[in-house]
């Protein structure tokens, strides 16, 4: 037996499919004055509700690409292993081949199978170099090599990610220049020009460099910035207020001759020394970090190029390459059962509602 | 256009290009759909970022044995509506500007009076009656799309909206003095 609820659906759904009010009421005679009711309400639903809101298309842009970081992760943590064997592969097959692979694996390009053994290589290349300048300018070369891969791979419009360092050169609407490069961005980040940055940024078959992520490093050192290096001092030379661990205002206040002074006059300046040394801040310094003010030529005076960051203790690590599986098993992501409908809460704030003022009497 | 079932299984080919492919899609959709019932833009586009990363692992291992992937998403985005507002412990927000921006004056004006007309009515009706309005004509969804996304079988889904119209008709009618709440 007919219902008014299936013939409601079955109205509906002729008028979906481009039928009339009143072929829909022919259709459902019986029902036909509830029907006629319901189908003026379903218009006025339609009318009310097709309204969408639009999502700008930035965000739309914005919103794609924190989802596709958010499967990126896990990619990069799968893949892992791989890159570890690949290394160990490199290694090995650098010995026997007698760097054949090497250099095959020279001009290989993101997204060739042999880039990972080439990234691997220019790695163990940094770890194997002990000199400080050496190393420093190796990683610049990298980076530059970066640089020539990001156009080369866009000279051949092939789609892939990429990373690479470099400096602002032009900051202006959707256009961003990045040492050559011109990079797409959605929303134009407030760089300097000048300012070095680190790109995450995918190419695109027809030529283009788009932005997923721009990093601008978190301390940029003066380009002579000294670097501080650990000199042993014997415990009896504590002479330059400048060469001890010990807070500097303190150092400063210190008279130039305070450990200078010979056992007699001990009495005068231990509360300089207490104060210099605190027992629990200082220890007994039998190595001793130095830092070299820049008043002071430097025992050794080192170059850091620009654009290379020096921490105090160490080189930075060279970096690395994103990783990309097409799907990840990533444990951080919130495990999904599939949803339980839940009901929706009711607004409890609401005015009284007048008839619908574009009724016909 | 690729069917959803194509677009999955190049999402678990591992294809480039087919997660883009399904936020592309889907995210104005869902978008449009949370915006309706939170009303606040930013907020919006916060809560669709959350139903795609939820919807990653549900993609990778794909849970679309009972539903389509329409039909998950929306779900998912209902879902998520309802625990932003369970957390915030928020009252809803008025929907201030969820209309497109119209260029012919007089129809616009009518095209207002309409939505702002049916945007309070809504507030007179059950939470699933809301629900059923809203997908089945705000969204131009199918009667069984609503009822894999309301996890209904399709005849509840007939019933629900023959209640739903029949309770905006006495809105229509007679303004909400004179109705009481009906499901």
């Amino acid at each position: 037996m007919a219902t008014i609820e299936a013939a409601l659906a079955s109205a509906l759904e002729m008028i979906q499919q481009g039928a009339s009010r009143d072929e829909c009421l022919a259709r459902h005679s019986e029902f036909a004055n509830e029907l006629a009711l319901l189908l003026d309400a379903a218009q006025l639903a339609r009318a009310g509700l097709m309204a969408r809101a639009q999502i700008p298309a930035p965000n739309l842009a914005r919103g794609r690409a924190r989802f596709l970081d958010a499967a990126r992760p896990a990619r990069a943590f799968v893949f892992a292993p791989r890159f570890a064997l690949a290394t160990a592969c490199a290694i090995l097959l650098l010995v026997i081949s007698g760097f054949g692979l090497s250099t095959a694996s020279a001009d290989a390009l993101p997204g060739d199978a042999l880039y990972p053994i080439k990234l691997g290589f220019e790695q163990a290349q940094i770890a194997l170099t002990f000199n400080a300048e050496s190393r420093a300018q190796l990683a610049e070369d990298h980076a530059a090599r970066r640089r020539d891969e990001v156009q080369a791979v866009v000279t051949l419009q092939r789609a892939t990610d990429v990373e690479f360092s470099g400096v602002v050169q032009s900051a202006s609407g959707g256009a961003l220049i990045v040492s050559g490069v011109p990079i797409v961005v959605e929303d134009a980040p407030d760089l300097p020009v000048g300012s070095p940055v680190q790109v995450q940024a995918r190419t695109t078959t027809d030529g283009q460099v788009i932005a997923r992520r721009i990093a601008q490093p978190t301390r940029t050192p003066p380009p002579f910035e000294p670097r501080p290096t650990i000199t042993r001092v014997p415990t009896e030379t504590r002479v330059a207020p400048f060469a001890t661990n010990t807070p500097r205002p303190f150092e400063t206040r210190e008279p130039p001759f305070a450990t200078l002074t010979p056992r007699p006059f001990e009495t005068r300046i231990i509360p300089t020394t207490e104060t210099r040394r605190p027992p629990l801040a200082t220890p007994e310094p039998r190595e001793t970090r130095v830092f070299q003010t820049p008043t002071r030529p430097a025992p050794f005076p080192t170059f850091s190029p620009p654009g290379i960051t020096l921490s105090p203790t160490r080189l930075p690590e060279p970096t690395r390459p994103p990783f990309f599986t097409p799907f990840p098993t990533n444990t951080r992501l919130p495990s999904l059962a599939t949803p339980k409908l839940s009901p929706p809460t009711v607004p409890p704030n609401r005015t009284p509602l007048p008839p619908y003022p574009g009724m016909k009497p | 256009m690729q069917s959803d079932q194509d677009l999955l299984a190049r999402v678990q080919a591992n294809q480039p290009d087919a997660l883009a492919q399904v936020y592309d899609r889907f995210a104005p959709g869902i978008y449009a759909y949370i915006y309706r019932q939170v009303g606040v833009k930013q907020l919006a586009e916060d809560l669709t970022s959350d139903v795609f990363v939820q919807a990653l692992s549900a993609l990778r291992k794909n849970r679309f044995a009972h539903t389509t992937l329409t039909g998950w998403l929306y779900r998912a985005a209902h879902n998520r509506v309802i625990d932003h507002y369970r957390r915030a412990r928020k009252k809803s927000v008025p929907l201030e500007d969820w209309m497109p921006d119209a260029t012919d004056v007089a129809a616009d004006t009518s095209r207002k009076l309409e939505q702002d007309w049916m945007r309070r009515a809504l507030k007179f009706l059950t939470a699933e009656q809301q629900q059923v309005l809203t997908l089945r004509f705000g969204e131009e969804m199918s009667a069984p799309d609503v009822a894999r996304v309301m996890n209904k079988d399709e005849n509840a889904v007939r019933a629900l909206q023959h209640r739903a119209l029949a309770a905006l008709r006495r809105l229509m009618d007679k303004g909400s003095d004179q109705i009481n709440g009906d499901d």
